[in-house]
Parts: structure tokens; C-alpha cells; sequence
């Protein structure tokens, strides 16, 4: 009766102390781990939720501050979203009708030459694009021998990334006198719609088979322009590069912007003022 | 005859003793405080997970969101402004470049002709002045003038035709920056 008592004594607690071990080493340990894993990578994922979150909440302010940009509409026409050929001849006409200079001469058409700036798409994805080519004196927006081609315009579209443009490329013969040349190359850069100037000549406009000397002196210039034009189509899904560098900004690049609107883009159209008396000398 | 002898006190054998439904007690008691420690920690764990996935479902709607349609249009206008701020580095002003350039031109030359190339970073003049004097003395003022890196003499020929003059043709590097 004593051996019996001093054994359940003895072995009850001890076996049950050791099925506790061996439970904690095969059974809680491993649950534990997975807990822990599970725990740490929860809180990982959260982080990385309230991360989004943050951005999301940036993009939407940022977006909110984009909408009530004044000039943002300038963008659009500075860079458009397709090569747009009917709108730069009719920019490109009206600039040169106040300037007072004859066009004699204006065609638009793809250019190898337009692959040089990094900010320019391939080759390849200025290939297609649209052409437009005049030929014959007149200022203004009227000429009838430009004939426009925009069949390309679409299929280039898919050659543009996020971070590049597509091109085309000008050339224009123009005649005017110095005056009228100095104040066509200011609407050249007080353009609309960016146009570099890739080329530029200004030549006295001598007749035929007039030689160059003292005598020979004309009002009458020439100058020949070769232009580059861009356009980007537009993105219909965020590029993820643009999107983390605006959230992890927090700004949009306002200042290009403003060096637009102040420095480049031509001041639109104001309707001359008229004197309440009506009295003016009007030869002076 | 057998006798029996208690060699222990009847005090320290309470303070060890552990009966038997005591120690069977304390062992269940254990093994079950094991049991619900094992169950609690496999709940929780299940409970992390299931956290974990539905954190993972809201980061996935968030990324859609963040590269879908609807900051697409911040997206653009942000690349615009990025490819715009590339493209006017090129965007130069010929007029002003011109009018300044026309202070360095000696009243007794004329330029016949001007071309920029490389982007405005050379341009080739040709034309005519009145004398080889006076052409010396314009090949140092656009030495000297600021707006002009290096003048590139080409050549120079006296016209024999009516109204005389001297032709030359030269190369002048500048600096683009003056163009801006």
C-alpha cells in the first residue's frame, strides 16, 4: 500500500511534466513561431497599407491641387496629346501674318534628327507621323496648296512611354524685312506650343543671278526655320515610377509650370483699346 | 511478530506529501493550462493570418487604385511638366540673341547671311565690309565680345564688281546659354 502510494506520487507528475515538454517542444513551440511569423508579417502589411494609404491620400490632395491650377489647360497646348498638325500650321500662319513675313515655304514631316534630344521616343515611333507640306507665296492662314496628312497620328501612339515625347519636325522659308524677321523669331519663342529651333539662316533676298555687293542692298530678307514639335499621347493608366515620386514629393512640378505661363507661352489675344474721345493723330 | 515504525514526523510529512489526487490533480490541471495554451496560441495565429490576408486584399485594391485610371490624369500631367522642363532647356530666343549680336556688327560691314547649326551653338556669317581694315578690326570685336567663345576666320576676297567691298565668310561659336 505504501510502494503503491510513493509510485503515483513518484510518476504522475513527473509524466505529466513530461508530456507538458513534449507538447511545448512538438506542438506550442512551432504554433508559437507561426504566431510570431504571422504577427510580424501582419504588422509588415500594415505598414506597408498605411504607406498606400498616405500616398493615396497625397495624390488625392495633389490632384485637388491640380484641378485648381489656373494655367494647367497651357500644358495641353504646349505639349498636346497628338501631333496635331492643323492647329501648329494655323499657329505657326497667324504668327507669321503679325510679324508681317511672307511664308513662301512650310513643310512638317518626320525627322531622324529628332531622335538627338534624350527626352525624344525612337526613331521608330517618329516614323509614322503625320505630314503636312505647302508650297507657294502667302501670309496669313490662307494657302491653298497645304495638304495635310495625319494617317500615322494614331499608330504612333503606341511607341510613346512616360518619359518621352514625340516629334516632328518643321521647315519654313520666310521673307520679311529685319523688323519683321526679329518680331517673327519673338513669336518663335513666345510660342504656344513649344517648337525648338533645330536650324536657323537669314539671308539678304538677292534676285536671281544677283551678286553680292556694296550696290546690292534690299530691305528684303530670307530665312529659312527647321523647328522640332513634340506631343505626348495621353497615359490612360498611372505609370507607377510617376506616381511614387508625386506621392513621395508631395508636389507637382509648379515651376515649370510658371516658367511657362511667365517666360514662354504667348500672352493670349487682347482686343485693342479704343480712346473714349476717338480723337488721334492717325499718322503718328 | 511485524511492528511498524514511522520514522518521520508527523509534521514534515504534511509539508512534502503530495497525495496522490493531488499530484494527478496538478498534472491534468497542467496538461489542460498546455491544452488552451496551445489552442489559444493556434486561434491567434489563425487570427493574424486571417488579419493578414484581408490587410493584403486592401493593399491590393490600393495599388489598383494608386496605378488605375484615377490618378492617371495627375500621372500625365506631372510627365508633361517633367518632358517640358527637358524640352525648354533646347528653347531658345533668336530675336534678342540677334538684336544683341547686331551691336557687335561695325557699321562698315554687312552680313549677307547668317546660319545656326547645332542648335545655336555655331553660327556661320558671311558678308561684306567696306575695306580689309575694317574687317580686321570686326574679327577683334567679335574676339572680344562676351557673347561670342571663338571666332573661326574662313576666308576673304576683294570684289572686283562695281560696288567693291571686301567678302569674307567666318564661323563664330557662342555660347548657348546667351540664346535663352
Amino acid at each position: 500500500m505504501v510502494k503503491k502510494s510513493i509510485g503515483l506520487k513518484a510518476l504522475i507528475l513527473p509524466l505529466a511534466l513530461a508530456l507538458i515538454v513534449m507538447m511545448i517542444i512538438f506542438f506550442i513551440k512551432p504554433v508559437f513561431s507561426e504566431m510570431m511569423a504571422n504577427r510580424n508579417s501582419l504588422e509588415t502589411k500594415r505598414g506597408e497599407l498605411a504607406k498606400l494609404q498616405e500616398q493615396s491620400r497625397k495624390l488625392n490632395q495633389l490632384k485637388e491641387s491640380m484641378l485648381s491650377m489656373e494655367d494647367r489647360n497651357l500644358i495641353s497646348v504646349a505639349l498636346p496629346e497628338s501631333v496635331d498638325v492643323e492647329d501648329y500650321l494655323n499657329e505657326f500662319y497667324q504668327r507669321a501674318a503679325r510679324s508681317g513675313v511672307l511664308v513662301s515655304d512650310f513643310a512638317i514631316s518626320d525627322a531622324s534628327s529628332l531622335s538627338q534630344p534624350s527626352y525624344v521616343c525612337g526613331v521608330a515611333a517618329n516614323s509614322q507621323a503625320g505630314t503636312v507640306s505647302s508650297s507657294g507665296a502667302g501670309t496669313g492662314a490662307t494657302n491653298p496648296n497645304t495638304t495635310l496628312d495625319n494617317s500615322g497620328t494614331d499608330a504612333t501612339a503606341f511607341a510613346a512611354t512616360s518619359s518621352c515625347v514625340l516629334g516632328s519636325a518643321v521647315s519654313a522659308t520666310l521673307k520679311g524685312s529685319w523688323d519683321q524677321i526679329l518680331s517673327f523669331y519673338q513669336y518663335l519663342f513666345d510660342t504656344n506650343r513649344i517648337a525648338n529651333v533645330r536650324e536657323i539662316s537669314l539671308a539678304v533676298g538677292l534676285m536671281a543671278g544677283q551678286a553680292l555687293t556694296e550696290e546690292a542692298k534690299t530691305d528684303l530678307l530670307e530665312t529659312k526655320v527647321s523647328l522640332n514639335i513634340f506631343y505626348k499621347p495621353k497615359s490612360e493608366m498611372s505609370d507607377s515610377g510617376t506616381v511614387n515620386t508625386l506621392a513621395g514629393s508631395g508636389e507637382i512640378k509648379a515651376d515649370v509650370l510658371k516658367k511657362l505661363a511667365d517666360e514662354i507661352i504667348y500672352s493670349p489675344y487682347e482686343a485693342p483699346s479704343v480712346s473714349e474721345s476717338g480723337e488721334r493723330n492717325i499718322f503718328k | 511478530m511485524v511492528s511498524n515504525i514511522n520514522l518521520v514526523s508527523s509534521e514534515v510529512e504534511k509539508k512534502t506529501g503530495f497525495s496522490g489526487k493531488a499530484s494527478l490533480i496538478i498534472s491534468v490541471v497542467l496538461l489542460v493550462l498546455a491544452a488552451l495554451g496551445y489552442t489559444g496560441l493556434k486561434i491567434l495565429s489563425s487570427s493574424y493570418a486571417k488579419e493578414k490576408g484581408a490587410v493584403e486584399t486592401q493593399i491590393q485594391s490600393e495599388k489598383v487604385k494608386i496605378s488605375g485610371p484615377e490618378y492617371a490624369e495627375l500621372a500625365d500631367f506631372q510627365e508633361r511638366l517633367i518632358l517640358l522642363e527637358q524640352i525648354i532647356v533646347d528653347h531658345s530666343a533668336y530675336d534678342s540673341y540677334l538684336k544683341n549680336f547686331s551691336k557687335y556688327v561695325m557699321p562698315g560691314v554687312r552680313v549677307s547671311s547668317l546660319e545656326w547649326k547645332n542648335g545655336g551653338g555655331e553660327v556661320s556669317i558671311s558678308g561684306i565690309a567696306t575695306n580689309f581694315d575694317t574687317l580686321s578690326r570686326q574679327l577683334i570685336l567679335f574676339k572680344n565680345a562676351p557673347i561670342i567663345q571663338s571666332v573661326e576666320f574662313k576666308n576673304a576676297t576683294e570684289s572686283l564688281s562695281e560696288g567693291g567691298g571686301v567678302g569674307f565668310t567666318m564661323t563664330l561659336k557662342i555660347d548657348k546659354e546667351s540664346l535663352k
